[in-house]
């Protein structure tokens, strides 16, 4: 039986200098450890931690090991001790896959290049954490998720997964991001990397993340300048994801309502962010790679 | 080839060349560069907002706002009006309704063209409607209005109304009449159609050529507002024949005076043109220029609104009926507003014909009197031949006699016809021998004595004639006792208790003018210096007779029973020329006139308008249990802001 043939690196995206630059970012980061199976990264949960968190009063049933005796003593009343549990998490490179991500200013990389070395420098520096890598790539539904990656050495197979992603169908986040829980249940960071330009449903989407417990990290990559900038008289505009076209006279008038409309668009994104904690990062395609994921790893809570 | 087939193969050319030309131009056509874009929804919020952000496109919005605000609150009320009891508000005239009663003036200076030196210049009357539909136009939806037209006489044209159809289709229908406003009729009208309105208003809308009217007492608060169409020191240009008379010449009944009263109501000093008709058969301007009997032309100066005569002594009385038309100066002839009364007619009264039949003994005095006059045709008859059933049917015939003179004959009692009798009664008992100052004239202004002298009149014997109701003794004997009788009862009747052979009254000139004054009597044409008649007005003439079944006669109309009021004969005239009373036969027992003698009174009585009468249907006033119409109103309108505003926070938010 023959074996189906490996995917390669897309060399021109992953090639020995993005690794080099990637390799210096990841050590700009701090807090870098490999502490076995438990990573230094504070979740939520209270538990087995070894991290102090808090007293709570004793009910029946809980373990009597975990009294504070002390406490006990003194006051002569029943509490317990709580810890913070420390967990490895789990990263999930939420990647927008659809035909809009192809746009871009010539000469420059397409929204959806970016989206890749960018996730894959996320996927670098959460592999070097011990944290778990999941790459799932969504256009109007989500692809099954890949395997989750752990550790360092897996991180050829994150470049191997996301030089085998294509682009096709039409954005609709919501039935994304409905099928997640059901095949990664375990809660984690969800980086969201997308032009979002159609907002139908984002607001429920990221309300669907937050209800289960996820941390979000929206990344809107945008190419809002380039377009401006040869496109004059009659046209006729098609939608690259839907096909459909309707024929304008672009004037002076209709580009600033454009770009009202496109600022216009990036407020409501923020809003929908703000509204369920998630965070929003804001990136043109212009920016250097570098700011870029200083930013994202900043923003994203990367460097502690 | 033939011309036809070359002038195909030329259009086939033609043709071809033009749909080349067209597909070339089809194919160079400049196209539209296809541009693959991230999202068009985005481009087509830009799109849609910066439509929106245009001066047309923000009020499209605004109109939008309030389409959507007039339709909500045509909704409310529309279900208002079946649910909610608003439809006494939408239908029935309410109490507190603004009524405004509008009376046009339509009298003959309305004609006036407003611009004297423009050809096609809008009368004053057109210049009235286009204002009173303008003051429409502006009128609240609460306004009820009811339109009057006065002239002569006051006419209302439609009912309280505040729809604006009807009231311009009103306006349409006005119309100049002659004559000239009745300003007491109109004052009556007004407050007829105002009574028991509150807050009543009333627009008096003329060309300032009569006072507004004045309304005493017809409702509170009452407010006159006076619209004066053309400026007042225009003036109107008109020259009227205000009065036409004939006074026949003493002593000359060939000849007669006549007069001609001219009124010139213009602002300035005008030189009448008058012209004189005379004709035997026409009774309207069109048959007297038809006729083509003009008789003379006279030139006449006439003040400035003010009157003048034009006499005309020694007039040969040679026809019936004499017109007169008067007209302005040859540069303001066109400008003359009321052609109507241009005219003035009169009737020669000495022209008309009588049928007398005579009955009884031959006299010489009698015949010679009624042959003098000319006017009489006499026909003479035995006492037997009147007995006859023939004469019986022809007596009382529509050609019947007009008098029936009898002498020395009896006279039957069962007679319908004026008649005037002289007997002196065959018996010799009933004969009274007087002397010549034993005549008394009990009343010497009767019109049958007026210019009788009985003085040295030896009448030797007499009859006495015994006391009947309804007559007048107009002569009498010394010592009592009448001999000249007169009954005004119909049918008249003069009877003389003398005998034309006996007496020496024949050969004296008391017996033409007692002949004369008898039939004129008789016949009914006691007062015959005639006035003038204004159209429009309401005449009535003291019948002189109670015959009923009179019938009034215009000129060019058919005749027509003439209302009766007592003793008076009451028509309104609308047709200018020589109006004719006939008698129940159809026979001319009145004067032939235009001419009233008293106008009767109206009777001022409580009136019964149409607007006092209670509706069925409650007001809204009366009602006190349901919702006001403007909380529902402004309901709508708030409800309409709510949407409106929902509506746009969605698209903003979209």
């Amino acid at each position: 039986m023959a074996r189906a043939p490996q995917p390669k690196v897309r060399s021109d995206l992953f090639d020995t200098s993005f690794l080099r630059r990637v390799e210096h970012l990841a050590l700009l980061a701090r807090r870098i450890s490999s502490s076995g199976q438990r990573a230094n990264r504070r979740t939520k949960q209270i538990g087995a931690g070894i991290e102090f968190a808090d007293h709570r009063s004793y009910s029946e049933g809980d373990d009597p090991r975990h009294l504070d005796w002390n406490v006990f003593a003194r006051s002569q009343k029943l509490l317990l001790r709580r810890y913070e549990e420390e967990q490895d998490l789990s990263v999930y490179l939420m990647v927008d896959c659809s035909p809009s991500m192809n746009m871009g200013p010539s000469g420059q990389r397409t929204p959806f290049e970016r989206a890749l070395q960018v996730a894959a420098a996320l996927g670098y520096v959460s592999l070097s954490n011990l944290d778990r890598v999941c790459l799932v790539p969504f256009t109007d539904g989500m692809a099954r998720p890949t395997k989750t990656l752990r550790g360092r050495g897996q991180f050829a197979s994150l470049l191997t997964q996301l030089s085998s992603l294509s682009l096709s169908g039409q954005t609709q986040l919501p039935m994304a991001v409905r099928d997640l829980p059901r095949y990664r249940p375990r809660r984690g960071l969800v980086v969201l990397i997308s032009d979002m330009c159609d907002l139908r449903g984002v607001g429920d989407a990221l309300r669907y993340l937050s209800f289960h417990g996820h941390d979000t990290l929206v990344l809107q990559l945008t190419d809002a300048q380039g377009f401006e900038s040869n496109l004059w008289g009659d046209l006729t505009l098609v939608d690259v994801e839907t096909g459909q076209s309707r024929d304008v006279t672009l004037t002076p008038a209709l580009l600033q309502a454009y770009r009202n409309e496109y600022d216009e668009l990036t407020d409501q994104v923020q809003a929908m962010c703000r509204q369920v904690g998630a965070r929003h990062l804001l990136s043109e395609l212009s920016t250097p790679f570098d700011q870029l994921v200083m930013r994202v790893f900043r923003v994203g809570g990367f460097l502690g | 080839m033939s011309p036809t087939v070359q002038t195909l193969s030329q259009w086939a050319i033609w043709l071809a060349a033009v749909i080349a030309t067209v597909g070339l131009l089809y194919l160079i056509r400049p196209r539209r560069r296809r541009v693959t874009v991230q999202f068009a929804g985005l481009w087509q919020k830009a799109l849609a907002r910066s439509e929106a952000q245009r001066f047309g496109g923000r009020w499209r919005r605004l109109l939008s706002l309030l389409l959507s605000l007039l339709i909500s609150s045509t909704l409310m009320i529309a279900i208002g009006e079946d649910v909610l009891g608003l439809r006494s508000w939408t239908q029935a005239p309410k109490h507190d309704a603004r009524f405004t009663l509008i009376v046009v003036d339509v009298s003959a200076s309305m004609a006036t063209l407003q611009d004297h030196q423009a050809t096609k210049s809008p009368t004053r009357l057109q210049r009235a409607k286009s204002r009173i539909r303008e003051m429409l136009q502006n009128a609240g939806v609460f306004d009820q209005f009811l339109v009057m037209s006065a002239s002569g006489v006051v006419m209302t044209h439609c009912g309280w109304t505040n729809e604006i159809k009807t009231l311009a289709d009103t306006l349409n229908t006005l119309q100049i009449r002659q004559g000239s406003v009745n300003i007491d009729r109109v004052e009556r009208a007004a407050a007829d159609a105002l009574r028991g309105k509150t807050g009543a208003k009333m627009v008096w809308v003329s060309d300032g050529g009569h006072p507004a009217p004045r309304l005493s007492l017809p409702t509170k608060e009452l407010r006159i507002g006076s619209h004066t169409i053309a400026p007042s020191d225009q003036g109107v240009f008109n020259l009227a024949v205000e009065h036409m008379t004939l006074r026949p010449n003493a002593g000359d009944p060939g000849r007669a005076t006549l007069s001609i009263k001219i009124r010139n109501d213009s602002l300035i000093p005008m030189q009448a043109r008058i012209v004189i008709y005379a004709s035997d058969q026409a009774q309207s301007p069109a048959e007297f220029e038809r006729t083509k009997s003009v008789q003379a032309l006279h030139r006449l100066q006439v003040p400035a609104q003010s009157t003048e005569w034009l006499q005309l002594p020694n007039t040969a009385l040679s026809n019936a009926h004499y017109a007169a038309r008067v007209r302005p100066p040859a540069t303001l002839a066109q400008h003359d507003v009321a052609t109507w009364d241009d005219w003035g007619f009169v009737v020669n009264e000495q022209r008309r014909r009588l049928r007398i039949w005579r009955v009884g003994r031959p006299n010489l005095f009698l015949d010679a009197a009624l042959l003098a006059n000319e006017q009489l045709d006499v026909k003479r008859l035995n006492e037997v031949d009147l007995q006859s059933d023939f004469m019986q049917d022809k007596l009382n015939n529509q050609r019947g006699p007009d008098v029936v003179v009898f002498n020395q004959a009896n006279r039957p009692y069962s007679l319908d016809v004026p008649s005037l009798t002289f007997d002196l009664s065959l018996r010799s008992d009933a004969k009274i021998v007087v002397a010549p100052d034993d005549l008394i004239i009990n009343d010497s202004n009767h019109p049958v004595m007026r210019g009788v002298s009985l003085h040295d009149t030896n009448v030797d014997k007499v009859r006495v004639i015994d006391p009947r109701p309804q007559t007048r003794a107009l002569v009498s004997i010394r010592g009592g006792g009448s001999v000249i009788v007169a009954r005004s009862r119909a049918p008249r009747e003069v009877e003389l208790g003398l005998s034309l052979q006996e007496t020496d009254i024949g050969g004296r000139y008391a017996l033409p003018i007692l002949l004369s004054n008898a039939l004129d009597w008789l016949v009914g044409r006691s007062a015959w210096l005639p006035s003038s008649l204004v159209l429009g007005q309401r005449w009535s003439v003291r019948a002189p007779t109670d015959i009923s079944g009179w019938i009034w006669k215009a000129p060019n109309q058919a005749p027509r029973s003439a209302r009766r009021a007592g003793d008076h004969l009451i028509g309104v005239s609308e047709a200018h020329g020589i109006h004719i009373w006939l008698g129940p036969k159809g026979q001319r027992i009145l004067r032939a006139t235009r001419l009233p003698e008293v106008e009767r009174p109206i009777v001022k009585y409580p009136a019964l308008s149409l607007w006092t009468m209670n509706s069925t249907r409650p007001t809204r006033d009366q009602s006190t249990d349901r919702t006001p119409v403007w909380w529902w109103l402004s309901f709508a309108v708030v409800m309409g802001l709510i949407v409106e505003w929902g509506l746009y926070q969605r698209r903003r938010v979209a």
